[in-house]
């Protein structure tokens, strides 16, 4: 799995996943969550923002199932479920867009909880995994 | 909303391409130079009076740069020198830009063109590196950069949202074969059933492999010139009745606002027919951008030729054939002709309105509308192309 591309607006969100947790955006001017992360809020063109820690839970809006490497030198193990999941507590603004470790029997609809890769060295990556309900 | 004076005061005065195959062995140069020349030619023109040049961008490899072209063709003035980077939408956006600037009265004659090595040189697009930021990274996550990840989970949210599946894909992918069995340019030639679109394999889910645009080497081209400076041509005259381009900003038209699966078609096909002063009810022919056959069947939901849900059955029960309602993507489109990313939906639906129709279907002499033979559809008069997305759109009319 290629690690993702980290730049300034995104680096608040990769340190924590790092460190295991799961951090949001949102804008101090207006309150909107920003997604994905950049400097100048898109509602109000606010300037100042907050990152803070997310519950991580959310409910699955759109899926795709890899069966089939995408591009050479994709070797992640296939079929690859990958979920837009609407992140909890964002107004419905967050949505994450990650692979499912799952068996992908997964549905839109589907409640999820986000983890995390731990591959030594490499940045940890979220993952999201099936609530059962 | 622009003014309706744009309305009809261009025309697509010439088109051409170059033979499309999986390997062309030769530039994408070589390749441009020829559909340009044919293009040139068939606007009954010299290279020398085109003035100006619109392509796509999308990375250095892909197509050769105006610049490469104006040297190519040896044309002592080039006004414009545009590249449009807006992927899937840019061929309607590039039309807009030619006749933009035609309208304008700084150029005479605009080419568009594109020619590209897709499968045999494939441009640095395919690398995640090459999206420096923004939210295409975040689009296709950790490696799985392809088209149908980026599209893939809207079209599963519209599918869930009416109950289709992947078998209500089929009609459409059989539908679009045998229109390009009628058209002699188009890669795919083999017969195509229901049962072999549901036998193929999956790529991407919801994606089978005949639910997906084919990838080829070659080149297609265009020249915009006024209207009044295409009358007199033996192909009567084309005019571009209304344009639209730009951009929704993302494949929704913003992440958390609302459906997971309205594209920028919706705003944009009503603010084009009314551009374009015309309803649905007008429309003859639809050339709709089809990476995937369920982003095609959403296409015709969003642009309003079917409704809420029903694009998949509408196609089944035929009113998209060639001698149905409207007659959409009767080259065969991106799933059976080929895939210039959109242009040779432009030059279908030109073919389709010129006054002596399609040239390269398997008709000797006068169309016959024998379906065994014929894929001219019965004296259009309105077409609609569109972009991917609906990110940008033309209504293209016969002049009476
Ligand atoms: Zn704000």
């Amino acid at each position: 799995m290629r690690p993702p591309v980290m730049d300034a607006d995104s680096a608040p969100f990769w340190k924590g996943c790092d460190e295991g947790r799961l951090m949001g955006q949102s804008c101090e001017g207006c309150g909107t969550f920003r997604w994905p992360p950049r400097e100048y809020c898109p509602s109000c063109h606010s300037h100042s923002s907050r990152w803070s820690g997310l519950g991580g839970t959310g409910q699955i809006v759109g899926l795709v199932v890899v069966e089939r490497a995408p591009m050479p030198g994709f070797d992640a193990p296939l079929p690859l479920p990958i979920v837009h999941v609407e992140l909890d507590g964002t107004g419905g603004k967050m949505v994450l867009q990650a692979n499912l470790r799952s068996d992908g029997k997964a549905a839109i609809g589907d409640r999820v909880r986000t983890e995390f890769t731990d591959a030594e060295g490499a940045q940890r990556l979220p993952v999201f995994v099936l609530q059962k309900s | 909303m622009s003014e309706p004076r744009f309305r009809d005061a261009c025309a697509i005065s010439g088109i051409g391409w170059s033979a499309l195959s999986k390997a062309s062995g030769r530039t994408p140069a070589a390749l441009a130079t020829e559909a340009a020349l044919a293009a040139i030619a068939d606007a009954g023109l010299e290279p020398a009076e085109i003035d100006g040049l619109v392509t796509l961008f999308w990375g250095a490899r892909d197509t050769p740069a105006p610049s490469e072209m104006v040297a190519a063709l040896g044309l002592p003035r080039c006004r414009l020198s545009h590249c449009d980077a807006g992927g899937g939408a840019w061929a309607c956006s590039a039309v807009m830009a030619a006749a933009l600037a035609v309208h304008a009265g700084i150029c005479r004659h605009v080419l568009v063109y594109r020619g590209a090595n897709m499968p045999s040189a494939p441009p640095p697009s395919a690398d995640p590196d090459y999206w420096p930021s923004g939210q295409r990274p975040w689009s296709e996550p950790f490696g799985a950069v392809h088209a149908a990840t980026l599209y893939g989970p809207h079209v599963a949210a519209w599918m869930h949202a009416h109950g289709l599946s992947n078998s209500d894909f089929a009609d459409l992918a059989v539908m679009q074969r045998a229109h390009a069995r009628l058209n002699r340019k188009a890669m795919m030639q083999a017969p195509m059933s229901v049962d072999d679109h549901q036998q193929s394999p999956w790529i991407i889910r919801p994606f089978r492999l005949l639910d997906c645009s084919i990838f080829n080497d070659g080149a297609m081209a265009l020249v915009v010139s006024a209207s009044d400076a295409a009358r007199g041509s033996k192909h009567g005259v084309v005019t571009i009745r209304a344009a639209l381009g730009g951009s929704s900003g993302a494949p929704v038209r913003a992440w958390g606002s609302g459906d997971y699966w309205t594209l920028n078609a919706e705003a944009l096909s009503r603010e084009l027919y009314a551009q374009a002063g015309i309803s649905v009810a007008d429309i003859d022919i639809a050339q709709l951008y089809d990476p995937f056959t369920g982003m095609a069947l959403m296409h015709v939901e969003q642009f309003g030729l079917a409704a809420a849900g029903q694009a998949a059955r509408a196609v089944a029960e035929g009113e998209f054939g060639l001698d149905g309602r409207i007659a959409l993507n009767s080259s065969g489109g991106h799933l059976s002709e080929g895939n210039l990313a959109g242009l040779g939906h432009v030059i279908e639906a030109v073919q389709q309105l010129r006054a002596g129709g399609v040239r390269d279907d398997l008709c000797d002499g006068a169309h016959s509308f024998d379906r065994s033979c014929c894929r001219q559809v019965r004296s259009p008069h309105i077409a609609l192309v569109a972009g991917e997305c609906g990110d940008s759109g033309l209504i293209l009319a016969r002049e009476a």
